[in-house]
């Protein structure tokens, strides 16, 4: 396809972020689960978190500027809490020069990313971009900072991510996973026909949810997507230090227009996840199967409008989490 | 009434007087008939157009277009389109196999982009949306009056089809910019709506054909043209 009849659209909201693409592959759902999970390893307050008022007050007044001039596509507003630790979250993102810049914030971390991507109209589409967080209330400062491509183009599919963080992300943003160090996936998928889809992933990740092992380490599922009657079948296989397989089911249920989206590991690997959706509300449930010894952890999270709520619960740390957004939508 | 004009209106005078009217009538419906005969491009638009707006209606559109790499591709998808106050199309995708899944909802204001592999759908303004990655701009097919606009037509003449008789037009853009050079369609006349749409370039090389098939009445709501995946992600732009 010839660069002339690619359109460059940068500007770009992504209204739902709680909407994974389809039978993730285990690997690369280590990044979309996160949103399901949050697992802090510290267990006390975190530092530094009373003295950055001034810093929120400028940053909601920032938030209110671009609101009175529609520059603003989102603006998320939010409260965060786990275990003696409570903060607001801001999140936001704004058209600037064709390009999408987003910013998030928590009472001791700040984020910001920047993003672009290619438009190849009903044939497809890419997004790429890269963000950056710094933990100011740890000693020494902690960073993250990581950078994605995704999207598909015809029949192919592509997804890959890598990042580093010098702390934990569960620091650095809430509801991130808990772990350190380098993280990255390549996840690929290839239609074979209109009803036949296959699927690839390589990942290094250290927190997967139900995993026996949890430290950082190679993860390789390949799955095999079958649309049938409406219906999608998914069957797949896995390996992170030992095998696991993977089964699951997304079709609609009844005439409500109801979706249902469930996808089972079993093995070295297991947990299941639940999928529901209607046009304005959206639920997902996650439970580990606490087999051979993986922990258990169970995450829920709702959608309705503009307002989502998260809880997670995590029996090995002993932690949980509640976390509760509102995000107003701008032209 | 005794008048001098009364009394030469004698048998003979109004004999000759009636055969002047009646000559003078047929003369007007001959003229009538000539012009309804010979339509004008812009009438058979105007027709073909007003047609198309009375109920909703679906049609398969078949055929093949050429990729911006110069191969040519069979294509295929089911055009829907509700007329009136909330104008709705939605264009789903049957061929090219790896399209399958993806369909493209256009309104007055907007376009969405539903991407099947990755679940996603792309809401735009419909004055940025990039919608012509198959070489064709799917804006065009449910909407008449914007040929008419665009394209300088001429009627070429008519044509036997296996639905019935047709006008053939065809014209250039009146917008050089445009991809494509030259634009020839045939229309049904007695049900005036378009049986296919043949695109050119300069070199007369075919860049699509497309036939219209299927063409029905249908129910259709603003509700179910729109209606997506519910666990889509949606992007708006």
């Amino acid at each position: 396809m010839s660069v002339s009849n690619v359109v460059r659209r940068t500007s770009y909201v992504k209204r739902q972020t709680l909407n994974a693409p389809k039978h993730d592959p285990t690997a690369s759902g280590v990044l979309h689960l996160a949103r399901f999970g949050y697992r802090p390893s510290v267990t006390g307050d975190f530092p530094g978190g009373g003295s950055w008022g001034w810093f929120f007050a400028l940053v909601v007044t920032v938030g209110a500027h671009l609101l009175a001039t529609s520059q603003a596509q989102s603006l998320s507003v939010g409260l965060f809490a786990s275990p003696g630790y409570l903060t607001p979250t801001l999140e936001g993102s704004l058209e600037a020069g064709g390009l999408t810049l987003s910013a998030r914030l928590k009472r001791d971390a700040v984020g910001f990313g920047l993003e672009d991507d290619l438009e190849f109209g009903p044939a497809g589409r890419f997004v790429f971009g890269a963000r950056a967080d710094l933990g100011f209330g740890l000693q020494p400062l902690g960073w993250g900072a990581e950078a994605y491509l995704r999207g598909s183009l015809a029949q192919v599919g592509l997804e890959a991510r890598v990042g580093y963080a010098s702390a934990s992300r569960a620091l650095l943003w809430a509801g991130e996973r808990n772990f350190g160090g380098f993280a990255g996936n390549l996840g690929a998928s290839y239609r074979l026909d209109p009803n036949h889809t296959l699927r690839a992933s390589l990942a290094y990740a250290g927190d997967v949810p139900g995993a026996i092992f949890q430290a950082s380490t190679l993860g390789l599922e390949g799955a095999w997507a079958l649309r049938e009657g409406g219906a999608t079948y998914l069957a797949g296989l896995g390996f992170r230090m030992g095998a696991y397989a993977l089964l699951g089911w997304r079709g609609e249920l009844g005439e409500e227009d109801t979706l249902l989206d469930a996808t089972l590991r079993l093995g070295w690997v297991s947990r299941l996840e639940l999928g529901l959706f209607q046009e304005e509300l959206r639920l997902r449930l996650m439970s580990t199967i606490p087999l051979g010894g993986a922990p258990f952890e169970a995450a829920a999270s709702l959608e309705g409008q503009n307002l989502r709520g998260d809880v997670s619960y995590d029996n090995g740390n002993q932690r949980w989490m509640v976390w509760l957004r509102y995000t107003f939508i701008f032209d | 009434m005794n008048t001098p004009n009364a009394q030469r209106q004698t048998p003979k005078y109004v004999d000759s007087q009636r055969l002047k009217a009646i000559r003078a009538l047929l003369g007007v419906l001959f003229v009538a008939l000539s012009w309804v005969g010979a339509q004008s491009p812009a009438e058979i638009t105007k027709q073909v157009q007003a047609n198309l707006e009375k109920a909703p209606w679906e049609a398969t559109v078949s055929g093949k277009a050429q990729l911006p790499d110069g191969s040519s591709q069979d294509l295929e998808f089911r055009l829907q389109v509700l007329p009136g106050k909330e104008q709705l199309a939605r264009v789903e995708f049957r061929k090219p196999g790896s399209l399958e899944g993806n369909f493209v909802v256009i309104s007055d204001k907007e376009v969405w982009n539903y991407l099947f592999l990755t679940n996603q759908l792309i809401i735009q303004p419909r004055a940025r949306a990039n919608i012509q990655g198959l070489g064709v701009n799917l804006t065009s097919l449910g909407d008449f009056d914007q040929i008419s606009e665009q394209v300088s037509l001429k009627l070429l003449g008519e044509e036997k089809t296996p639905e019935g008789a047709a006008w053939k037009l065809a014209g250039v853009p009146k917008d050089k910019t445009q991809s494509y050079a030259s634009m020839e369609i045939v229309v049904l006349k007695a049900d005036p709506r378009p049986l296919s749409l043949v695109l050119k370039d300069s070199s007369g090389k075919t860049l699509a054909e497309l036939n219209f098939k299927n063409f029905k009445r249908v129910n259709l709501t603003a509700r179910q043209l729109k209606k997506y995946p519910a666990d889509a992600e949606v992007v708006r732009k």
